[in-house]
C-alpha cells in the first residue's frame, strides 16, 4: 500500500557555522512536517525565513544537520527520491543558447528519458505549459513568464508525483502568474503533490489546501485555510438591495441583534485588485477581438459590394 | 548503467557547447591557432634549423594556450553553474554528483581534444609548408653552385629525404598526444580544486601553482624514497603530499627531448599516456568525493 503521506519530515535541521564570527546561524529549526499525497501544500513567510532551505534539503541539495525526511518513504537525499520530485528554483536560469525543445530534452536525458517517448513528453508538456511559439526560439529571447513555463515544464518531464515550486510566480506579471496559478490547481486535478513558497498571500489562499508559516527558521503554525482563517464568533453576510440609508441600516442592525448579534458592521463590498485587473484586461481583450471582427465584417462586406459593382 | 552514461553523456555535451561559447575560449581559441599558423614568419634560423625550431615553437604554443583554456573553462565551469543556478535543476534531477562531475569533465576533455585538434591541423600544415620552402631553397642552391648532375640529384635527394622526415616524423603524433595528456591533468587538478572553492580565480592561481610544482614533484618523490636524506618531519610530510598527490610534470619533458632530436619511443609514450589516465582517473574520484560532501 503506498504511503498516505507524500512528505514526512522529521525534526529536521540545518545550521550554518560562522566561524570567522563564532556564530552559529540557525536556518531551520527542528521542524516536524507530513505533507498529505496530493493536496496543495503552501509555505509562507518572509525572505530568510526557512522555506527555500526546507525544499534544498528536501532535494538534497544541503545536508541536515540533524533529522530526516522522506519522500513517498525513500529516505531523502536519495536517487530513489528525486525520480519522485520535480523541481523549479525562484528566477530559474537555464542554458540561454539552448530553444525551449533543446532545453527539455537536456533535462529529459537527465532524468533518463530518450527516443520517442522523450519526444512525446516534449510535445506534451510544451502543450500543456502553452509554449508552442516559443519552442524554437532560444531562450536568451524569453520573457520572464516563457522562462517559469519552461523552468514548469522540465519539473515535469519525468512524470514526478510531487512538485517543489520556489516563488513560482515572482516576477511575472499577473497574467503570466494566473496562468501558474491555475497549471497548479490542474496539476492537484492529475493528483500530483505541490509543495510551492509565494510571498503572493491572496494567491495562497486561492490554491493551498493546506499552508505553514515560518519566521525565522521556525514553523509558526500549521493548517488548512479554514482552519487558519475561520474566525467561528464572527459572521460575514453578503446581501444586494438593502437600504444605504441610517434609518434602512439601524432597521437591519435591529433586526440583526434580534438574533442574538452582539456587534454590527456595515462596509460595502469590496473586490480584490488582481480581479479588477483581470476583469479589466479581459474586457479590453474582448473588445479588440470585437472591433477586429467588425473591421473584418466591414472590409468582407466593401469588398462585396466592389464585386457586385464591377459585375453590374 | 545504461542511464547513467546517458546522463554523463548529456552533461559533457552541453558543457562542450557551453564552453565553444563563451567569448574569452574563443579569442584564446584564435590566438592559438594565429599563433601557430604564423610561426612560419617568426624564423629567422638556418633551413636546417627551422624546423626544430617551429616543431619546438609550436609545441610550445599548444602547450600553454592548451594551459590557459583548459585552466579557465575548468575552473568557471561550477561558478558559473552556481551562478546561474543551472545546478540546481540540473541535481534535482536523479543525476548523482560523481556522475554531474564526469560529465563535466568529459566535457572539457572534448573542448581540448577540439582546441588541440584546430592547433595541430595548423601546426601541420604550417610544417610541411616550411619544409618545403627548405627543399626548394636548397634544391635553387644547388642548381646554382654548378654540382655535377648525378650528385646534384643524389644531393637534392638526400636533402628532400631529411627534411620530410622531420617534418612528417610520427613522434610529431606523439608529441600532440602528450600534449593533449598533459592539458587533461591539468583540468584534472583544476577540477578537484573547483568542487572546494567558489573562487575561480583562486583555483586558477592554486592549480597553476601545482602545475609549476609538478615539474619538480620526481625530487620530492626522490627525497621520501631516500632514507639517507636528514630532513625533518614536517618537510618529509610536505614532500609526501607532493609526491601524492601532484603529478609528476616532469616525465612530459619527453616532448622537449623529442625537439632535440632524441627517440621517444611509443612504449614511453604509451607509459605516460597510462600514467595520466591513472592521475586522471584518481583526481576525478577526488572531485567526485569532495563534490558529493558540498552545499550548494
Amino acid at each position: 500500500m503506498p504511503p498516505a503521506n507524500a512528505v514526512e519530515i522529521r525534526g529536521l535541521t540545518k545550521r550554518y557555522r560562522l566561524p570567522w564570527k563564532r556564530k552559529v546561524l540557525v536556518a531551520l529549526s527542528p521542524l516536524d512536517l507530513d505533507i498529505r499525497a496530493g493536496e496543495v501544500f503552501g509555505l509562507l513567510g518572509p525572505n530568510g525565513c526557512g522555506k527555500s532551505t526546507t525544499m534544498k534539503l528536501l532535494l538534497g541539495l544541503i545536508k541536515p544537520t540533524a533529522g530526516e525526511a522522506r519522500i513517498f518513504g525513500e529516505k531523502v537525499p536519495s536517487l530513489q527520491s528525486r525520480r519522485r520530485m520535480g523541481f523549479l528554483p525562484e528566477n530559474p536560469y537555464f542554458y540561454k543558447f539552448l530553444n525551449g525543445d533543446e532545453t527539455l530534452r537536456f533535462y529529459g536525458k537527465l532524468s533518463g528519458l530518450g527516443g520517442k517517448a522523450l519526444d512525446k513528453r516534449i510535445d506534451e508538456l510544451i502543450h500543456l505549459v502553452g509554449l508552442e511559439n516559443g519552442r524554437d526560439r532560444p531562450l536568451s529571447a524569453y520573457s520572464k513568464g516563457m522562462l517559469q513555463r519552461i523552468g514548469l515544464a522540465q519539473a515535469l518531464l519525468h512524470d514526478p508525483d510531487l512538485l517543489l515550486l520556489d516563488e513560482p510566480t515572482a516576477g511575472v506579471d499577473p497574467m503570466g502568474s494566473r496562468d501558474i496559478r491555475d497549471m497548479i490547481l490542474r496539476l492537484r486535478g492529475m493528483g500530483k503533490t505541490v509543495i510551492f513558497s509565494s510571498h503572493l498571500l491572496e494567491q495562497v489562499e486561492e490554491v493551498a489546501d493546506r499552508v505553514a508559516i515560518f519566521h525565522l527558521g521556525i514553523k509558526l503554525m500549521e493548517g488548512t485555510l479554514d482552519e487558519l482563517l475561520i474566525d467561528r464568533d464572527r459572521t460575514q453576510i453578503t446581501a444586494a438591495g438593502l437600504p444605504s440609508d441610517a434609518a434602512g441600516r439601524a432597521r437591519t442592525e435591529e433586526a440583526l441583534r434580534s438574533q442574538g448579534a452582539t456587534s454590527v458592521e456595515f462596509t460595502s463590498s469590496r473586490r480584490s485588485l488582481e480581479s479588477l485587473f483581470m476583469d479589466v484586461i479581459a474586457k479590453r481583450k474582448a473588445e479588440a477581438r470585437a472591433e477586429d471582427a467588425r473591421v473584418a465584417a466591414a472590409a468582407t462586406e466593401a469588398n462585396s459590394r466592389t464585386s457586385a459593382g464591377d459585375t453590374k | 548503467m545504461m542511464e547513467s552514461v546517458q546522463r554523463i553523456f548529456a552533461l559533457a555535451r552541453i558543457t562542450l557547447l557551453e564552453a565553444m561559447r563563451q567569448k574569452v575560449l574563443n579569442i584564446l581559441i584564435l590566438f592559438a591557432v594565429i599563433a601557430v599558423g604564423t610561426s612560419l614568419y617568426f624564423s629567422t634560423l638556418k633551413s636546417d634549423e627551422q624546423i626544430k625550431f617551429l616543431l619546438d615553437f609550436c609545441f610550445g604554443a599548444m602547450t600553454v594556450f592548451g594551459l590557459f583554456i583548459a585552466l579557465i573553462s575548468t575552473a568557471y565551469m561550477i561558478p558559473n553553474e552556481l551562478e546561474n543556478r543551472t545546478i540546481y535543476t540540473i541535481l534535482a534531477k536523479p543525476v548523482r554528483r560523481s556522475e554531474f562531475i564526469v560529465g563535466k569533465y568529459l566535457g572539457v576533455v572534448a573542448l581540448l581534444g577540439v582546441v588541440t585538434l584546430l592547433m595541430s591541423i595548423v601546426f601541420l600544415i604550417v610544417l610541411n609548408v616550411q619544409a618545403q620552402i627548405n627543399i626548394a631553397s636548397y634544391t635553387q642552391l644547388v642548381e646554382q653552385e654548378g654540382v655535377p648532375e648525378l650528385d646534384k640529384r643524389q644531393l637534392i635527394t638526400t636533402n628532400t629525404n631529411t627534411v620530410l622526415a622531420q617534418a612528417q616524423d610520427p613522434m610529431i603524433l606523439q608529441g600532440i598526444l602528450l600534449v593533449y595528456a598533459r592539458l587533461c591533468i591539468v583540468a584534472a587538478m583544476a577540477m578537484v580544486i573547483s568542487t572546494i572553492t567558489t573562487s575561480a580565480i583562486f583555483t586558477v592561481c592554486t592549480t597553476f601553482m601545482f602545475y609549476v610544482i609538478g615539474h619538480m614533484q620526481g625530487y620530492a618523490r626522490d627525497v621520501v624514497m631516500d632514507p639517507t636524506e636528514q630532513y625533518g618531519p614536517i618537510q618529509k610530510a610536505l614532500l609526501s603530499c607532493i609526491a601524492a598527490l601532484i603529478p609528476n610534470m616532469r616525465s612530459f619533458s619527453a616532448i622537449d627531448e623529442m625537439v632535440l632530436g632524441t627517440k621517444v619511443t611509443w612504449d614511453m609514450t604509451f607509459g605516460l599516456l597510462g600514467y595520466s589516465a591513472f592521475y586522471i582517473t584518481c583526481a576525478i574520484a577526488l572531485a567526485s568525493l569532495l563534490f558529493s560532501e558540498r552545499e550548494l
